[in-house]
Order: C-alpha cells, then structure tokens, then sequence
C-alpha cells in the first residue's frame, strides 16, 4: 500500500506540467460520455415523434441536428486521441530524459553491478508502459467514473430505495474485482518470471550451440527446454482461466443486480408507490451501469502493471548518487550535463597518491596506505598480474572510485575540487577493447574534442597512423563503423580509438594496452601510434606488450597494492628482480608468437 | 506468395486445434447475440408483466412468456429476475468458455511453436551458427512468437466473431426486408476499404516510428556498453544532447502516428454513427409511409448497433494481423534452413582413437577454402600437437574429427572407418572437445562439468576431474563452492577460470578422443604447466589433441602437425622435425637460444 502511494506520489510532478491538456481531456471525456448516453434518446424521439402520430413533419430537421450531433462527436473523438496521445508521448519524453540525464550521474562502479539490460529495460519498456497506461488509463476512469456517476445520480433522482436495492451489488463487484486483480496479477508475475527463464533458455542455445553439439546435448537440453514450455504452459493456462472468469463474473453479478431491480420495482409498481414510467426508465439505466464498472476494473489492473513498472523505474531515479561534486564546484566548473568549460584550468598532469586507503564494495582491500608521485609529462607503464591493484589506480586517478582515505592531488590541487567534468574533460583513456559508437569514422573520431575541425579530425588521424586505411575506405572519414564499430576490425578500432585520444590532446592519458593480438600489419602501427602519443604527456599504460613497456619513462611493478619495482628499463633490469624475470618470459613468448605469425613458408 | 506460404504456416502453428478455435469463435459469436437478450427481457417484462402491452410485441422472449399464466408472473417477479441472471449466466459462460478456449489453445500452439524452434536452434549445423546473428535470432524466438500468440489468442477470436455477427445480421436483415438492409449494411464494405487503405498509407509511418523507437534503443545499448569512453572524456552533455535528440525524434513521428490515428477513428465513428442517421431516418420515412412495421426498424436499428463495433474493431485487428503475418515470416525464415544430417542410423560402438585424414579440403559455404588436401594418421593413444598461424585452419581441422563441418572432399577415417558410417551422436560422445572460446551454461559449476555424464554423475569424478584442471581451489574459494552459479544470476568467471572448468568438463568425459583447442591461452605459465600435467597423466591410452603456440606444450607431443594458410607443411616427432629445415627448426633455435 505505501509503495502504490509512493509510486503515484512520485509521478504527479512529472503529470503537473500538462495539468491543462489533462484538464481539456476530461472535459472532452465527460462530453463524449454525455454524446453517448444520448443516442438511445434518438431512438425513442424518432418513435414518439414521427411513427407513433404518422407524420413526417420535422423529420429533416431531426437528421440535421442528429448529423450534427455525430459530427460534433468524431471531433471529439479527434481530439481526445491527439491529447490522450500527446500525453503519452510528453510523459514518456520527460520521463526517458530524467533518466538518462540521472544514469549520467551515477558512478562508473553502479554500471559494473547493475546488468545493462536491466537499465534498457528501464528506460525503454517500462517507461512506455508507463506513458501508456497513464494516459489511456485516464480516459478510461474518466469515462468510467462519468457514466457511472450521472447513471447513479438519475437512478437515486428516480428512487432512491430502488437505487439503493439495484447498487447493493457494487460492494461485492468490488471485492470480487479486487480478488481476481490481485490473482491475474500474481499469475502474471509467474508467467512473466518463467519467461524469462525461457528467453535465457533460447540465449543460451543460440550462444552455446557449438558447446552443445560438441557435448551432443541436443536432445537433452530440448528435454529441458520442453519441461520449461510445458510449465510455461500450465501457468499461462491458470493465468488465462482467472482472467477468462472474471468478465463472466461482473457480468452476472450485474445481471443480479438488475434482476432485484426489477423484482422489486414491480413489487413497488404493483403497490402503486412507483409508476410504471419511471421503473421503465429505471431499469434501461440498470442495465447500461455494469460495462463501465467492468472495464474500470479492468483499468485498475493495468494500473497494477504499470505501478510494477514504475516502480522499477523510480528505483532508477532514486538510485543515490555516490560520486559527487558540492554545490561550490558545480557552481563554478559546471556539472556533468552542463559544463563550464570556459572557467576550467589548464592542468599539466602531474598527479600524488598521498597515505591513500582503498577497498572495493565486496571489502576487497586493494590499497593500503599507498603514496605515489607522478611529475607532469612522464610516462609510466604498470605492470603486474591480474588483481594486482593495476587498474585500481587508472579507475582511482579516473575518479571512477574514490579512495576510502587520504587524498589524490594533481597539480598539487585535490582532485576533487576540479570537479568531474573538468577532471573528465582533462582525460583521454584508450581502453583494451577499443568501443566505438555507431555513427561514421569522423563522428567517432570527433568526440575526443567535439569542436574539431576535419582537418584537425585527419591530422589527428595520421598522427595515429590512422589516416592511410581510413582514405583507402570507399567513403573514407564518412564510413559508417556500425553498431558498437562492429563493420571494422579489432585493429582498425583500435587505431581510432587512439585517434580518438589524439585529438582531445588530454593533460593525461590513460592506456589500457589490448592483450589480444591483432593482425601484424596494425600492431606495428599502433606500437608507433603509442610512441608518438606519449611524448611529453602525463600517462598511465596498463602494459603487456614489451616495447610499451620499454618506451615508457618509468616503468611500477605492481603487486598486491604495492609498488615493488620503481624504475626505468635498464635500471630494473640490471636489478635483476621481478622485472627482469618478467621481461625474460615474455620476451620469448612473443618472440615465438611473431615467428609463427610472420613464419615464411 | 510470400503471404500464402506465411498463412499456411499460421495454419500450420494453430494445427490440431482448428477445431477448437472454431468453437471458440462460435461460442464468442452466441455469447455476443446473448447480449440482446437482457434489454429485451427487462423491456417485455416491463411491457407485458408489469404493464399490460400484448405479449405478441416482443415475439421471442413472449413466447416464453406465454408458457406461463401471465397473472402467476405478476405475483411472482423473480421468475423474469431470475431468467435475467440465467441469461447473463448462459452468456457468461460462453464468452468465459471462448476466452478460455482461445488463449489456452494458442498458448498450446505457441508452446508448440517454441518447442519446434528450440529443436530446430539444437539442430542447425555447425556452419548456420558460426555466422548466425543471435541477437535478430533471439528476438524471433521470444518477440515474434509472442506476436504470434496474441493474435491467435485475441484477433483471430474477434475477426471470427466480426464475420459471424456480420453474417448473422447479414442473413436475419435480408430475409426481413432485402431493401432496408440494402441501406443499412453499407458500413461494412465502407469500413473494410477504408481500413485496408488507411493501414496501407500509414504503413510508412509505422516503420519511422518503429526505426526511431529502435534508433533510441540501440543509443541506450551503446551509451551503457560504452559508458568508460563516456566518462573518460567527460562526454555526459554529448550523449545527453544525442539521447534527448533521439527521444524529441520518436516523439515527433509518433504524434504523426497519432494524428493519422485520431482522424482514423474520427472519421469511422462519423461514418458508423451516420450509418445509424441513415437507417433511423430512412426507417422513420418508410414506416411513417406504412412500407416497414415499427418492430422491423427496431430490430434493424439493433443490428446496426450490434454490427459497427465489431467492424470499428476490423481496423485494429487489421494492423495486428500484419504485424503477426511478419513475425511469422520471421518465424519460417530459421525453421526453413536445413537441420544438420545426425546420421541417426549410423554405427554406434567404442572408439579406439586412431585416426587417418585421406586427402581432406574444406572450404566454406562462401569459397572460402580453409583446408587444402590434408593427409596424416595417427594410431589409438597419440598426443598430437598441433602448431600454426592465426587463420591456418587448426581449429576447422579438429573440428572436422567430430563432425561438426563435413569436408568438401576427402575422407576422415576413425577405427579405420568413415565417420560418415558413425552415428554423430556416438562420434561426439567420444570426442571431447574444449573450444577456443569455452561456453558454460547458466547453472552450478559442478552442473556444467558433470553435462557429459548426463544426470547420475558421481561427486567424485567431478571434484577429480577439476582438481586435474587446477581449478580445484578455485571453486571451494567460493561462497557455495561447486553449487556455485555461473553466468548471469551468478559469479562471472575469469576467461582462465572458465576455461579450466571446460577443460575439467572434458576431462570427466574420459572419452578416447579428446581436442584442446587453444584452451591454455589464458592460463599464466605456472597454471599452465599444471594442467598440461594433469592432460598427460589423463592422455594415457587416449588420442589427444593439443592446439598450442607454445614450443614447451608442444615438445611433450608424440606426433607434431604444422599448418600455414591451409595446408600441412610438416609433420613428425618433436625430434624429426628439429631434425628437418623448416619453421619447427627455426622456432625450436629460436627457443634454445634463450635457454
């Protein structure tokens, strides 16, 4: 009860903007319930008037005015499909941009523990669920509420005892509708819940098919897959029988209430206490109260549904926020979604670890009491294994997490007094499965700095080495890379990728060097591409391939949140420790992998 | 053509239950013409009981009357009251048995309909799913069945009772007066065109609606996939500015849906509501002149009434059914690709583990040629490596052994048979195969290693076969160790772990053939070396297949394959193939200069 209250309570302010198109449709509503209930009137004036005495006598002026009355009815019926329609359509706009402008504020951390079909789903199914049950659920009550309000109202005018009699049966409609709501709900939760679990079913027969084979599973895993149909079946079923049942149900019990009216008002006729006009007229309205009591009812239960869904996305909305700029510095650098850019300093890179303390939310302890100087312009390449605390310190830097305690300072500054979208917009980071955006290879390009111009756009591309395969493409800086750049290969990504980061010329530069090898031809590009990317420019390189390695100025060994090793390439290896061991082993291997590669026949 | 194929296959889909649909079609229908029967109860009550008109006004419901004395009726009223609630039961009851009848038997069909489609997913050969787009695919089998399922379960029911009501007052109209009828049915043929006509002008604004809801849709996709990118640039007002672009499109062109929409029901409900005009005052004009009675123009304006919401209703039901006749398009478009040759009569009996390759090419559907006239054998118990480039056909070659490609040309012999003689099912029971990129199935660690020992595995070859793949310790680190959960609604495994436990899955198979295919990869030197340990200690007395880069893994191997570009270029012992000029040779100097 309290979350129905919170659900509705949290969507009026997304509702108070268009209180007058919501205002002009109820009008509108009432004004074709009112239409409505007229035309059995037509009827009846055309027998009293023209059959009953034989005359044909104004018979033209009816038709106009009845025509009239019909078309004044399709304009109505216009205008409240344009307005109930454009109501739907505002309250999903506003409710898809509030969040996705939220989900810009969350931290990166909320998007590793939340699966991004959940967020999808979010913001595309449910918030058109809700638009749409809002809206066309609000013509419907209206409607409802309309007739059975003025039909209530003429029955107690014409008696109220009989009215009184004839309505005894709305408490029990009410309670039977909650019942069967509340069971159609319950049932469709199930069958909604199974399906789901036959939609990762058929997910994992597409993903698996080739596991499957080789285990020769097939007939198995369709036995499975047939247990679950069957049980999505039955409850499918039980959900239908309920909701075939409940029409039935409201309409017999409405057929009882007209059944006491009409017993008892011909008990009243025949005692004389009612005539016999007003029982007539009495019973014709009995009979036109239950439609609209049964299509509430039905109303209400989509309004059930579409609480679930809004609910869901509220969750959403309310999700706090746990990274976050004080009202001083958004005031003064911009927020995320409105930057300031003109009053950002120009950083130079240099960056202090200070007694930092870090440990993920599962309460992995990663760094502890870690201090680290990098001057501005140096190159660094970490190296470590994996967990070793490696990517901790680039997310840490990113302010993608922030530390538990002590403090991060570039330029001498607390990090966090620069705010996100200036520490962010100081930022390049080029990460191991290069992403792209659909969208042409100059667009993709384009977003290191958004205001380039084509010609900074090429620059930037030949200084990555991009430039020669773009121009050798048939549509050059135009191609369209496809969704998520899945038209270009692994390589080619890569290489624009750090155009890419070129282009936004960042005070310093992230690089999470890709593990997985790439055809030759573009390793070597982009081994030079990365050279040219770090001269004087404050980096980080999560680092695998040795020449990085070696080009850096100075290279951390990392181990378990420690810097083991501290040095450049000679130095650490005519330490002979960690280091040197490490750049023994890889050495060969990829001197190995190459020659197999390359291997001449 | 295309149409008719997808209305056979509909009617296929509803198969076995035509009848039932049927019924519930009949049943939606007599329920429908019930309906009338309350306001002619009340009204003969009030007329004849009550008041004291002539039973003969009202000729059904009189009738009935007539079979009591009238004065019993007017002391006793519930009698009428209670034919009033049997009514409304008897109507209830035949639209409770229509809906019923018409959901669960498409649920049956769409159950059908997804068990057909998850079989036939099992079924599709190798080649279908390496280059398959699983995402459209996924959608067919969920969305589009869906579709399907509504419009059994909701629109076919009202179209088939839109026909029997449209007939009903087509028959009863006509044999009552032909020429009255001739004026008041004209709203079906109207509607029906205007319908088809305006669903036809509108589909363009259907499908821009549809783009921009899906252009929108694949922003969010991207936005989430790549939201490192968005942040690391500080790109938040980018996107937002895209998104709300995006969302102020979809917006757009759906209110010109709307629009259209809002003039299309305008104007059938001016159309229908003058239909109504037309007959009370054509009705009115010709009973006034004495050519109708008052009862028939009644009984015609009853049957407009009862008639336009149903052809109202046509409109929608016609979008729907174009909607359903594209997804079961869709539908056919997988169930129509050839099912892969399982060789069901096939020999089944237990594999030795030699194996001869006789001359063997394969190319792809498109060409492309992967293998070219390969030749090598190997006798029962042989660890074989196998070297080579990125692309020389390694993982095609030993994928070729269990027959999950079939080659061009060339001959695959196993036990000195063809494998074409093998029953498939028998042949892959034997070969275990770990795949470059392992697949774990959504459910518990000790589940997926104990798939091929089917559902009476013991504990213990579980735990033995992990403990040989190093991932022992792994497991029992988590919280509900091997009950463990893998995949979504559980732990996400690293791709090391993941291949450990389909090694481990391989290794309880203890099948006489077994393939590793690259699936070292990830694994750190020291695990690495552990679990070649633990694959030489299982290999013996089986065939084993080892695909590797590393010189140290392939050293340990009895017999040696070399592939470039499709072709063997060297084959032997370790030791021969040092001994020859080659690129094993050169690759081994390159080794021994480290050491």
């Amino acid at each position: 009860m309290k979350t129905k209250k919170s659900f509705f309570k949290n969507l009026l302010p997304y509702l108070k903007p268009y209180w007058p198109q919501t205002l002009g449709l109820g009008i509108v509503m009432i004004l074709v319930g009112v239409i409505d209930a007229t035309f059995a009137l037509w009827t009846r004036y055309a027998v009293d008037t023209f059959i009953v005495p034989g005359t044909t006598d104004g018979l033209d002026i009816f038709i106009y005015c009845f025509l009239g009355l019909v078309l004044l009815q399709g304009i109505n019926v216009f205008i409240l499909i344009m307005v109930a329609g454009y109501l739907e359509m505002a309250l999903m706009y506003d409710l898809r941009n509030a969040n996705f402008a939220h989900v810009q504020d969350l931290e990166l951390d909320y998007f590793n523990r939340t699966a991004g079909g959940w967020l999808l789903s979010r913001i595309t199914s449910d918030i058109q669920r809700i638009g749409q049950t809002i809206s066309w659920g609000f013509v419907d009550i209206t409607w409802g509420f309309t007739t059975i309000t003025s039909i209530s109202i003429v029955m107690f005018i014409l008696n109220w005892q009989l009215a009184l009699i004839t309505l005894s049966v709305v408490p029990f409609l009410i309670w039977v509708s909650r019942y069967f709501q509340n069971r159609i709900f319950r049932s469709q939760r199930l069958v909604r819940r199974t399906n789901s679990r036959i939609t990762a079913s058929y997910n994992e027969a597409l993903m698996g098919a080739m596991t499957t084979k080789t285990l020769s599973r097939e007939n198995e895993s369709l036995k499975e897959f047939k247990h679950l149909s069957q049980r999505m079946n039955r409850m499918s079923v039980i959900s239908a029988r309920i909701s075939a049942l409940y029409q039935p149900v409201v309409m017999v019990l409405g057929a009882i209430g007209t059944a006491l009216a009409l017993w008892n008002g011909g008990l009243r006729v025949s005692l004389e206490v009612l005539t016999f006009g007003t029982l007539a007229a009495f019973l014709s309205y009995t009979v036109q109260l239950f439609d609209p009591l049964r299509e509430l009812a039905r109303v209400f239960g989509e309004l059930q549904s579409a609480r679930a869904a809004g609910e869901r996305v509220f969750t959403l909305l309310d999700t706090p926020v746990e990274i976050i700029d004080s009202p001083e510095i958004i005031q003064r650098y911009g927020s995320v979604l409105s930057p300031r850019p003109e009053h950002w300093p120009t950083l130079r890179g240099s960056i202090r670890f200070e007694n930092v303390w870090f440990r993920y939310n599962n309460g992995e302890q990663i760094l502890e009491n870690f201090s680290l100087q990098i001057p501005a312009g140096q190159s660094i390449a970490l190296v470590g294994a994996t967990g070793s605390g490696k990517s901790t310190l680039v997310n840490l830097i990113c302010r993608f997490y922030e530390p538990n305690e002590g403090k991060i300072y570039i330029d001498d500054r607390d990090y966090r007094d620069y705010g996100l979208a200036c520490l962010h917009g100081n930022l390049g980071y080029v990460l191991q499965s290069p992403q792209l955006f659909s969208g042409s290879i100059e667009e993709n390009i384009r977003y290191g700095k958004l205001s380039a111009t084509l010609e900074e756009i090429v620059q930037a591309a030949k200084v990555a080495n991009a430039h020669d395969f773009i121009s050798r493409l048939p549509d050059g800086y135009k191609t369209q890379v496809g969704e998520e750049g899945a038209k270009l290969s692994t390589g080619q990504k890569q290489l624009i990728s750090f155009t890419r980061a070129i282009l936004a010329d960042p005070a310093i530069l992230i690089l999470d060097e890709a593990t997985s090898s790439i055809d030759t031809e573009s390793e070597s590009l982009i081994q030079e591409a990365i050279h040219k990317v770090l001269l004087n420019r404050t980096s980080l390189i999560i680092a695998h391939r040795l020449s990085t390695i070696k080009d850096a100025d100075r290279i951390l060994v990392i181990e378990k949140g420690k810097v083991i090793e501290d040095g450049n390439h000679q130095e650490l290896l005519s330490f002979g420790g960690h280091y040197y061991r490490l750049y023994e082993n890889q050495y060969f291997q990829e001197q190995e992998e190459k020659f197999i590669a390359g291997a001449p026949l | 053509m295309k149409k008719i194929n997808s209305l056979v296959l509909m009617y296929r889909s509803m198969a076995g239950n035509t009848r039932r649909y049927s019924i519930a079609i009949l049943l939606l229908g007599f329920g429908s013409i019930l309906a009338y029967a309350p306001p002619l109860l009340i009204r003969a009550t009030v007329d004849s009981i009550i008041g004291n008109e002539s039973l003969s006004i009202h000729p059904i419901v009189g009738s009935i009357f007539g079979l009591f004395d009238l004065s019993i009726l007017r002391e006793n009223l519930w009698i009428p009251g209670l034919m009033l609630i049997g009514s409304a039961f008897l109507q209830g009851t035949m639209v409770f048995g229509s809906g019923y009848l018409a959901a669960s038997t498409s649920e049956k069909s769409s159950r059908n309909l997804k068990d057909q489609l998850f079989a036939h997913i099992n079924n599709l050969p190798a080649s279908y799913h390496s280059s398959a787009e699983k995402g459209d695919l996924l959608q067919r089998c969920t969305s589009d069945v869906d579709t399907v399922r509504k419009f059994l379960a909701l629109q076919l029911v009202q179209v088939g009772n839109a026909f029997f009501l449209v007939i009903t007052s087509l028959v009863v109209t006509f044999t009552v007066h032909p020429g009255l009828a001739v004026i008041a049915l004209p709203i079906i043929p109207f509607s029906i065109i205007s319908s088809i006509l305006f669903f036809g002008k509108i589909q363009s604004s259907f499908k821009r609606s549809d783009e921009a809801e899906a252009a929108l849709t694949t922003l969010v996709q991207e936005h989430l996939t790549g939201i490192r990118v968005v942040r690391a640039f500080g790109r938040e007002a980018h996107e937002y500015q895209k998104f709300g672009e995006r969302n102020h499109y979809y917006r757009q062109v759906t209110m010109d849906l709307i629009r259209w929409f809002s003039a299309f029901w305008a104007s059938s409900d001016i159309m229908s509501l003058t239909q109504v005009v037309v007959v009370i005052g054509v009705g009115t004009l010709w009973t006034v002149q004495g050519t109708i009675t008052l009862g028939t123009l009644l009984l015609f304006i009853s049957s407009v009434w009862m008639i336009l919401w149903p052809v109202r209703m046509m409109g929608r039901v016609l979008v729907d059914m174009g909607k359903a006749f594209v997804a079961i398009q869709r539908i056919q478009g997988i169930l129509e690709v050839e099912e892969e040759d399982m060789q069901l009569s096939g020999l089944e009996r237990d594999i030795q583990g030699s194996i001869r390759f006789e001359r063997v090419s394969f190319s792809y559907a498109d060409g492309q040629e992967i293998l070219k006239e390969i030749s090598w054998e190997v006798p029962a118990g042989t660890t074989v490596g196998i070297l080579g480039p990125t692309g020389s056909g390694k993982s095609t070659m030993v994928s070729l052994i269990s027959g999950l490609y079939t080659p061009s040309s060339g001959a695959i012999f196993i036990d000195g048979i063809h494998i074409k003689e093998y029953k498939k099912e028998c042949l892959r029971q034997q070969v275990a195969m770990v795949l470059q990129e392992p697949f774990l199935f959504g459910r518990s660690i000790q589940q997926n290693i104990g798939l091929p020992l089917g559902p009476d595995y013991s504990q213990i070859e579980i735990v033995e076969a992990a403990r040989d793949a190093n991932i022992h310790q792994s497991i029992i680190e988590f919280e509900r160790g091997y009950e463990t959960m893998v995949g979504e609604r559980g732990v996400t495994l690293s791709g090391g772990q993941k291949q450990r436990v389909a090694i481990a899955r391989a290794l309880v198979t203890k099948a006489p053939i077994m393939v590793f295919d690259d699936s070292l990869s990830a694994l750190d030197t020291e695990t690495d070396r552990k679990v070649q340990e633990a694959i030489r200690k299982n290999a013996q007395g089986r065939t084993v297949f080892l695909i590797s880069h590393r010189l140290s893994t392939l050293s340990k191997a009895d017999h040696i394959l070399v592939l470039q570009e499709g072709r063997l270029i060297q084959q032997g012992s370790f030791n021969e193939l040092i001994a020859e000029h080659g690129m094993f040779r050169r690759l081994w100097k390159l080794q021994t200069a480290k050491e």
